[in-house]
């Protein structure tokens, strides 16, 4: 028996410690305690001893009390629909903080299914919300509209940061060492990019002897700007990478008609200039199958082999600053195509949902009172940029002969806000990593000297893009986006296999008929009838009567 | 060594109610396993009634509306289910072929192998990959198969002198580079349970053979073999009874726009459903999760009751 | 065990067969784990360019500097040593004394009790059902809802049951009652002594599912105090395959990742390290195995 109980006497032992690390005690204070469910980040060192959890606490005189979500939007997601339906008011949160991880589908549902409490009428009301209240009118509509759902309600507030670079991540750059050493302009027209393209082909640009040059280069599967033929495509037609609404666009006879952009003869075309890129040698396959590490490391090959690429992030190219394969490459604007469009997909920010009040709170007021605060100048401030007077100033004296790419570009006035460290990059306790609502007006934005790269501006960097981008791609887009679409619950049933399933074929298809596994010319007709028998006719018009609904 | 069947049962003609009294120690045994079975297996089973309903979180789970088999339709309807569930039978079947056997003869060779460090030595490292991140592996494997840049495409480049063809983008490939690499990852932690069922086997048999002028080949077939046979039986019934079963991570991570025709399987599709209708689809999941179940249990029960009949090992 | 040079020709011929397999594989899964090494002493920028190959590029600690200086790392680790240990024995006790229970073949009702054992591997309710389950028996953020429905894995237990049934001698348990030992003294005195090899495989399997696992951790734990080290790692890890629809600012994002990418490796390396130190002593028990003809003589 010796051995069983030398087992058993363990077991118990490990047990009892384990409930002694359950049963931490929280200091009980008289301050009125808020239970916060928070998406982490694991970036952030500290929740309890963190600068603004305490300012938080100082400031509306309550006791911040963690309930901690994942930092996987898919894990939140799961999580989230587990609280919903074992709705227990015993270990419910007051508010949720979820960092944008919810679809308005989502929200829809757990509001309906009485997670989260409808707010619009508190929204409005001055006396409960007055920082909301505040808000510019103009952008004010745009946090409403965001946060309004399919049926009626508002279950949601929503943070704004209108920041330009992240409008239009498709951002094209091209070998400039390459177009000097055959001698060729920046291409601004498609065509124009042909001919670079076989110069670069023939010409052994790299100059090491051997026929190793990509001429287009990108990462279909990428999220952010990664995908060059998407930023090609947009020479013939506007589609914005199925990025939002699957693709779906409105028709720029009318602006009112909602069509799929990847059914138009355009598109047609554009498929066939990819096409005839691929058969010429121009366009590398692998830009259909690359992985963001192996994408990251042909860009940047010592020798390097790459033509033209898109991407968002100048991280693709670490240390851009003094990375030798990004300093041969240049920004260069969106191309014209042969009937004259010369559009990038222009992924909106939509205001983000990042806000709930739990249905089942007992502690409204201090909830609304709460979630208001987040709208304040110096909260919202905090909350991005860090410690005032240690991560950021706006102190005048300290201006002083400081610039940002904004006002370079003459776009703005002057810096009214002043970095000073760069603890984006850095573990720290400073922030919840700006996870929250919040709101800073595009102009607001601008002043802000350009923070990206985490040091001064300098006219002569050629990573500070922000002004340039700016100017070359901010304004090619069509005059009217579809706006987010808001579907009904049973509408998004209805379609979920269309939903799921259209997005993935329209790449497929992209990559089939640039690779020539598809006959652009044969096959057309049956990769229409394909999106068809999707159900693609019966989203467009749901699609349709959702967008006349939202109008 | 006869082990299997020679236990006469206790008591064999005495009435039921006797033999079960006798064996009452058994049954106290079985008395927290059989508890905890019903607490965290067969309660959260009802759930399964999702599969016929329509989930509304509001409503819970016994709340949501009743639907009949709409679920099952909607998966069957849909446009890619023909599709997914060949590339799931293709996958699952291909991986149980390489799989299976390969951890087996691994195991079997390294109880040939002379060298004890050595031996120690093959066996930790073959067991590590497991524990790299599915994450990790993918990169790592598309690192090494990129036709410009990796080894594979180095070595091509060597030994023909030209580039190499893009083996990622070929989506016949997909099956291939899937189960290979799983091989290359799980052999070693695979292989675990066969060497431990290798290490009880009889030596004095060894010792026998070896005086009868047995080669070491032949003391594989005759002794080694046999001593791991009822545990491969048993796995091999598992494996079986998990055919439909193919995770989607690792699938997911190696999807791409050439491979799709032939990567998309049912798990993947079910987690797509999920993203795309915005509201994890439980029901829908609830639905194709118990087809598959259905599937692999009967599946199971015929493995099973072929091993039973061929060599006396089976689960029930 | 027979030294080459005594052998006949046929085993040398096996020999070095079973030899140049043997090495072959072995290389070709040394690969990852040298690169993994290299990987977490190599410089951020060389991991993400896909610099390293064989050896570290850019020889770097930053990796471990920062995994060092997370105090989450630290809570992590202390989380899962706890939760892999003692969910380790609740799972060797659980499985055990059912494996044994039913592998007597003189159990009424034991193929019964089976298939009731077997249809859970198949049929489950699913996510929501467990999670209320959870809930209701006061286990929701509790370090008992990693281990209690994880209790017993099925397949575990059958895997235990037919090494029972096929390493234990039917002789022993008739020679045993003759002396009138009970069930459950059999079961202590004999089967357990004799089960040395299985055990230490059910304690590397589970040891392994607990230390690997996240998904329940994530789902009932709601205090960063408790979150064991997967959570983490999986946050870091997954941070590189994030999709920008769900993020409110991608360009901070693909910071974040960069960020990631520097000390993704060293988090594997030393997460890695403690199911490496278990493997030996379980290796122990292979080796010596146990000799059932000894037992006999």
């Amino acid at each position: 028996m010796k051995k069983g109980t030398r087992f058993l006497a363990a077991l118990v032992a490990l047990i009892m410690t384990m409930s002694l690390l359950t049963a931490v005690s929280f200091a009980e204070g008289d301050k009125p305690k808020l239970k916060v469910a928070l998406t982490t980040s694991s970036m952030v060192t500290d929740y309890e001893d963190n600068y603004f959890t305490n300012y938080l606490e100082d400031k509306l005189g309550i006791e911040i009390e963690f309930y901690m979500l994942p930092v996987d939007a898919a894990d939140t997601r799961t999580k989230i629909a587990a609280m919903a339906t074992g709705q227990d008011a015993s270990v419910q949160p007051d508010v949720f903080v979820v960092d944008n991880h919810l679809s308005a589908e989502m929200i829809l549902a757990y509001g309906q299914a009485g997670l989260f409490m409808p707010i619009e009428q508190y929204v409005d009301d001055p006396e409960k919300m007055p920082n909301f209240n505040a808000i510019p009118e103009e952008d004010r509509q745009i946090l409403r509209t965001a946060q309004t759902q399919a049926d009626g309600h508002m279950y949601s507030l929503s943070a704004y940061e209108p920041e330009t670079w992240n409008y239009t991540p498709f951002r094209m750059y091209i070998n400039q060492a390459w177009l000097d050493a055959v001698g060729k302009e920046v291409p601004t027209t498609t065509e124009e990019l042909k001919d670079v393209l076989i110069a670069f082909r023939d010409g052994d640009p790299n100059g090491n002897g051997i026929k190793d040059e990509i001429g287009v280069y990108g990462q279909a599967s990428g999220g952010y700007g990664e995908n060059v033929t998407a930023a090609l495509i947009n020479s013939f037609v506007y589609w914005n990478n199925n990025q939002l609404n699957t693709g779906l666009a409105l028709d720029e006879s009318d602006y009112k008609t909602v069509y799929a952009p990847y059914t138009s003869d355009a598109f047609r075309d554009a498929l066939r200039y990819l096409h005839d890129l691929y058969s010429e040698g121009l366009l590398s396959a692998s830009t259909f199958t690359d992985d963001n590490t192996t994408f990251k490391a042909v860009l940047n090959q010592e020798t390097p082999i790459v033509g033209l690429t898109s991407a968002g992030s100048l991280s693709n190219w670490p240390t851009a600053v003094n990375n030798p394969n990004f300093l041969q490459m240049k920004l260069i604007a969106p191309l014209t195509g042969p009937a004259g469009v010369n559009y990038t997909p222009f992924i909106e920010q939509w205001p983000g949902q990042e806000m709930m009040i739990c249905a089942s709170t007992d502690k409204l007021d201090l909830c609304l009172k709460f979630a208001d605060e987040f709208y304040s100048f110096e909260t919202s401030a905090i909350e991005r940029l860090g410690i005032e007077g240690v991560d950021w100033t706006r102190d005048p004296a300290q201006m002083e002969g400081h610039t940002n790419a904004y006002v370079a570009a003459g776009l703005t006035d002057g810096v009214k806000i002043l970095i000073l460290t760069n603890f984006w990059a850095e573990n720290q306790n400073h922030t919840w990593r700006n996870h929250g609502p919040r709101y800073m007006s595009l102009a607001n934005f601008l002043t802000i000297y350009d923070f990206n790269t985490g040091k001064y501006f300098d006219p002569e960097d050629p990573t500070q893009l922000n002004g340039k981008c700016y100017e070359m791609y901010y304004f090619n887009k069509p005059e009217k986006l579809l706006p987010p679409l808001k579907y009904t619950q049973e509408d998004t049933e209805m379609l979920t296999d269309a939903l799921t399933t259209i997005p993935d074929f329209v790449k497929q298809a992209i990559a089939e008929f640039t690779t020539g596994t598809r006959d652009i010319e044969t096959g057309w007709d049956q990769y229409l009838q394909e999106l068809d028998s999707m159900g693609l006719q019966q989203l467009i018009q749901v699609a349709q009567a959702t967008y006349d609904r939202m109008q | 060594m006869t082990t299997k069947g020679t236990i006469p049962h206790a008591g064999g003609g005495a009435p039921l109610g006797r033999r079960i009294l006798e064996r009452w120690q058994l049954y106290l045994l079985l008395l927290l396993p059989l508890t905890w079975l019903v607490l965290f297996c067969y309660v959260p089973m009802s759930g399964l009634v999702l599969a016929f309903k329509k989930y509304n979180a509001g409503l819970g789970i016994w709340g949501s509306p009743w639907v009949g088999l709409t679920n099952f339709q909607n998966f069957f309807s849909s446009y890619k289910s023909g599709m997914v569930i060949r590339n799931t039978l293709t996958i699952s079947l291909y991986s149980l072929l390489v799989g299976f056997p390969i951890p087996i003869i691994f195991a079997l060779l390294l109880n040939v192998l002379n060298g004890k460090k050595y031996k120690k030595t093959i066996q930790t490292v073959t067991y590590i990959p497991y524990f790299f991140s599915t994450v990790i592996m993918v990169g790592l494997l598309f690192q090494l198969l990129d036709y410009r840049i990796g080894l594979y495409g180095t070595l091509y480049r060597m030994l023909t002198g030209g580039v190499a063809p893009n083996i990622l983008a070929s989506g016949t490939n997909f099956k291939h580079i899937y189960v290979w690499s799983g091989v290359w990852q799980s052999t070693g932690y695979n292989a675990i349970i066969y060497i431990a069922a290798l290490s009880t086997a009889d030596v004095s048999l060894h010792e026998a053979a070896m005086i009868d002028g047995a080669n070491r080949f032949q003391r594989v077939l005759h002794i080694d073999i046999p001593a791991i046979l009822p545990t491969a039986s048993i796995m091999l019934i598992l494996a079986v009874g998990n055919i439909m079963n193919v995770g989607y991570e690792k699938v997911l991570l190696m999807q791409n726009n050439l491979n799709m025709n032939y990567s998309e399987i049912i798990s993947t599709y079910t987690y797509k459903v999920g993203l795309a209708s915005g509201i994890p689809n439980f029901s829908l999941s609830t639905a194709i999760g118990m087809f598959n179940s259905l599937v692999n249990f009967t599946l199971l029960v015929i493995t099973n009751f072929v091993s039973k009949k061929l060599n006396g090992s089976g689960i029930f | 065990m027979q030294s080459f040079k005594h052998m006949g020709r046929d085993d040398k011929i096996f020999h070095v067969i079973v030899f140049v397999i043997l090495t072959l594989f072995f290389i070709a899964v040394l690969y990852p784990c040298i690169f993994v090494i290299s990987a977490s002493f190599s410089s951020g920028t060389a991991v993400q360019t896909g610099r390293v190959v064989l050896w570290p590029v850019d020889l770097s600690l930053e990796g471990y500097k920062t995994v060092f200086n997370t105090p989450t790392v630290w809570i992590g680790y202390r989380n899962s040593i706890l939760y892999t240990i003692g969910g380790t024995l609740i799972n060797l006790f659980m499985t055990l004394i059912a494996a044994y229970a039913l592998s007597r073949h003189d159990l009424p009702g034991r193929n019964g009790i089976m298939l009731l054992f077997t249809f859970t591997m198949f049929f489950n309710g699913g996510l929501i059902p467990m999670y209320m389950q959870v809930q209701n028996l006061k286990l929701l953020n509790s370090p008992l809802s990693l281990m209690l429905p994880t209790a017993i894995s099925v397949y575990n237990m059958i895997v235990a049951r037919t090494f029972i049934i096929n390493t234990i001698p039917g002789e022993l348990l008739e020679a045993s009652k003759i002396d009138g030992c009970s069930d459950l003294r059999y079961f202590i005195s004999v089967v357990l002594p004799l089960s040395k090899a299985i055990i230490a495989v059910l304690t590397l399997f589970y040891a392994v599912g607990h230390w690997n696992s996240y998904f329940n951790a994530m789902l009932y734990l709601y205090d960063k105090n408790l979150y064991p080290l997967t959570l983490f790692l999986r946050e870091i890890l997954m941070s590189t395959n994030i999709d920008p629809s769900t993020v409110s600012d991608p360009e901070l994002q693909a910071r974040l990742a960069d960020m990631a990418a520097v000390i993704k490796y060293a988090l594997i390396m030393v997460s890695v390290v403690p199911v490496l130190l278990i493997y030996p002593f379980v290796q122990k028990y292979f080796v010596t195995g146990v000799m059932i003809g000894s037992v006999k003589g």
